[in-house]
This record gives C-alpha cells, sequence and structure tokens, in this order.
C-alpha cells in the first residue's frame, strides 16, 4: 500500500473546523517526509490543525520528531495545533508516555476535546 | 522450557524496510508466547535500532548500499536483540539547531531491560538490548537508584555520542522531562566537544548520580585549568546562549593535588 493512503487530511468544513491530519496503520521513518509536508501544508493554510492518532497502529521516534516540528512550528507561525487519541493503541500510547508527550504535547482524548481546546486558545 | 526461537535478518539499511523487521520480529515473539507489551516493546526497539542505523550508519540520501543484521533470541520471557550495521560506527553527529529531541535511544533504555553499544572489529556498529525480564544476574543484583553510574571514555571524537546516549538514558531513568532531556544531551555534547587535552590522561570520566530530584554529573579529573576552561567555554559564543544557563548547579569541585578537579553538573528534572 502507498504510504499516502494512511495519511488522510479532512479539510476545514464550512464551520470552519480544523484540519485534522489522521495517520491510520503504522508510521516510521518511511512516512516522515509525506506525514511532515501534509501537516505543513495545512498550517500553511492558516488555520487550526489536529494531528489525529486514534487508529494509529504505531509510530517511531521519528513521528514524534515530526510532530514535535510541527508543534513548534504552529507557536512560532502563531497557529494552532494539537494531537487528539480517541481510544488509541497501548503500544502509540505506551511510546507517548514513556517519553513524556502525553502530557507535553498535549494529547486529547477526543477530536471535539481537541477542537474546543484550541478554540479557546484562540 | 522449550528451546529458544531464533531469528537472523540481513536487510538493505532501507526505511521501507522498517516494517519487515517488526512483522518478522513479532510473529517470532508470537511464537514464542511473548505477552503483547513485551511484542510492542520489541518492535519499537528494532525499529529504533535499525533507523539509527539507517541514519547515523549509513548517513547520505538514503540509497547506501548498506546492510543491517538483526538477530533475536526469544523465549517466553524475554528476546534478546541484536541489531548491526557496517557504517560509520559511533561518531559525533552533526549539531541540529532547531532539530527534533533525540528520543530514539531514551525511548530504547526506557522500553528494555539492558541495553549495550559496541564498535566491533570490521567497523560499524552493534546494539545488544534485551527485551522482557533481565537477566538472572541482572535481576539478582538490581542496581538501587542512588548509586551512581561511571562512564570513562576516550576523550575525543569517541566521547560525543557515547556521553550523550549514556545521558539521555539516565536522564529517561529518572524522568526528566523532554526539553530537561535535550538540556542534558547539549551539556554533554559540550563536556564531549571540550580540549581533550583539558582532560587528565585524555579520558573523559562521568559519574552520573540519579536522583529523584534530576541528575548530578561529576565530570573530569581535569589537568590544571582544565575544569575552568571548560566552564568557559560553556558559554558558547556565537548561540546567543548560554549552556552554563541550564545547569541548575554547575561548579568546580577539587583538591589541592594535580588533575584532582572536577566540574559538577547538576540538572532539575523540572
Amino acid at each position: 500500500m502507498d504510504a499516502a493512503d494512511d495519511i488522510m487530511v479532512r479539510q476545514p468544513d464550512d464551520d470552519g473546523d480544523a484540519s485534522v491530519v489522521e495517520l491510520t496503520g503504522e508510521h516510521d521513518l518511511s512516512t516522515v517526509v509525506p506525514i511532515r509536508e501534509r501537516i505543513d501544508t495545512e498550517l500553511r493554510r492558516g488555520g487550526v490543525v489536529i494531528v489525529d492518532l486514534s487508529t494509529t497502529a504505531f509510530i517511531d521516534s521519528s513521528i514524534l520528531g515530526v510532530i514535535l516540528e510541527s508543534r513548534d512550528a504552529a507557536r512560532e507561525a502563531g497557529r494552532r495545533f494539537a494531537v487528539a487519541m480517541e481510544g488509541g493503541r497501548d503500544a502509540v500510547r505506551r511510546v507517548l508516555e514513556v517519553t513524556g508527550l502525553l502530557d507535553e504535547l498535549p494529547v486529547y482524548p477526543t477530536l471535539d476535546a481537541a477542537k474546543a481546546a484550541l478554540s479557546t486558545e484562540g | 522450557m522449550s528451546a529458544p526461537a531464533e531469528l537472523r535478518l540481513v536487510l538493505s539499511a532501507r526505511p521501507d524496510n522498517l516494517g519487515l523487521v517488526r512483522q518478522a520480529l513479532a510473529g517470532l515473539a508470537e511464537g514464542a508466547e511473548l505477552g503483547a507489551v513485551e511484542i510492542g516493546d520489541l518492535k519499537q526497539v528494532a525499529t529504533e535500532l535499525c533507523m539509527n542505523s539507517i541514519v547515523h550508519g549509513y548517513p547520505g540520501d538514503g540509497t547506501a548500499d548498506g546492510a543491517i543484521e538483526i538477530v533475536a533470541v526469544a523465549t517466553t520471557e524475554s528476546v534478546d536483540l541484536t541489531v548491526r550495521d557496517w557504517g560509520t560506527g559511533i561518531h559525533p553527529r552533526p549539531a541540529q539547531p532547531g532539530g527534533s529531541p533525540r528520543l530514539g535511544m531514551p525511548l530504547v533504555a526506557a522500553l528494555t531491560a539492558s541495553v549495550e553499544v559496541s564498535e566491533p572489529a570490521g567497523g560499524g556498529t552493534v546494539v545488544h538490548a534485551r527485551i522482557g525480564r533481565p537477566a538472572a544476574q541482572s535481576a539478582a543484583g538490581e542496581r538501587e537508584r542512588g548509586a551512581p553510574s561511571t562512564v570513562e571514555v576516550s576523550a575525543g571524537p569517541s566521547a560525543k555520542p557515547v556521553i550523550a546516549r549514556v545521558l539521555a538514558i539516565a536522564a529517561t531513568r529518572v524522568g526528566l522531562s523532554v526539553d530537561r532531556m535535550s538540556d542534558g544531551v547539549l551539556l554533554g555534547d559540550a563536556i564531549a566537544a571540550h580540549d581533550p587535552g583539558d582532560f587528565a590522561n585524555s579520558r573523559v570520566v562521568v559519574a552520573i548520580d540519579e536522583a529523584a530530584q534530576g541528575l548530578r554529573l561529576r565530570v573530569g579529573p581535569f589537568v590544571d585549568g582544565g575544569a575552568k576552561r571548560l566552564i568557559e567555554r560553556l558559554e558558547v559564543p556565537g548561540l546567543g546562549a548560554s549552556l552554563v544557563g541550564i545547569a541548575d548547579r554547575l561548579e568546580i569541585e577539587g583538591g589541592a593535588e594535580p588533575e584532582s578537579n572536577y566540574v559538577v553538573i547538576e540538572i532539575a528534572a523540572t
């Protein structure tokens, strides 16, 4: 399967909702570039960007690096950025816990929670 | 107990082989009836170690004709994993201003019962990691927090990656945040990059004391004036920031004897 099939972007609807970059399946160094490009594209659009890890089966430290870079880039550009994980796989949660990113990012338990948090930031 | 199950893979050092490694190892571990957590940790550790080989062992555009060998021996309680490459070996990495924090090795350290990095004769890097229950001798002699670890390495180019990795592992074990961990690695890089001639016998000895409050490093011994020069260098002119400010405590400790000066650095957990 093409890596791009596992990176889905839902762009804002008429209500001005967030762009959601959903990572499904397993992601590692082999998908770093397309993930970074998708997130960068959405950040450049100027809206709110949420990375959704709810259906992600695996991420490695290169993907964590992209998420952290994106958060920092969003901050610098005055954009709003969040990570959501509704349910989520134990392996992904464990990686986020072990690295301390579950709290540091932070990771919201639902997409709606992430959107609500970002709306209050604005 | 049944005989351990073994697996050996030799693959091109390419990112698109990482998924293959994970699936093969998961199959081995499932066959050995390891638990879901151990299988997840095995996949994570193997991916991180193979990625290290791809990115750092064979640096470039990813088309280098390098190989990675993965050997795994699984029992019902643990997996001994060895990842080897024939690349450039352990060497200083270029600075990455604004780059990602180095999360890979801390992650490996956190998910393994033990991990050892070495440079074999013939070049490259070998990493041995155990996932699951620690080896019997390790379990019996489990170290208590508070007993300092000591790292001794030749001053010069090989010191940087060794100190950075050891500090990252220690930082993970004491629960430093990612930002504080990055601070610790920056300090370690600066220490390792210091003039080898300032270290007594051209060897860097770092005693790492892990406490709930953070890390305490005792670096040295230095030749006369060497400790003072290290601290001056930590001012990093040109970067616009002082590494001295990263440390919560930074001072010279030593006696009147020649080559008995040390630099003590404390990095608080928060």
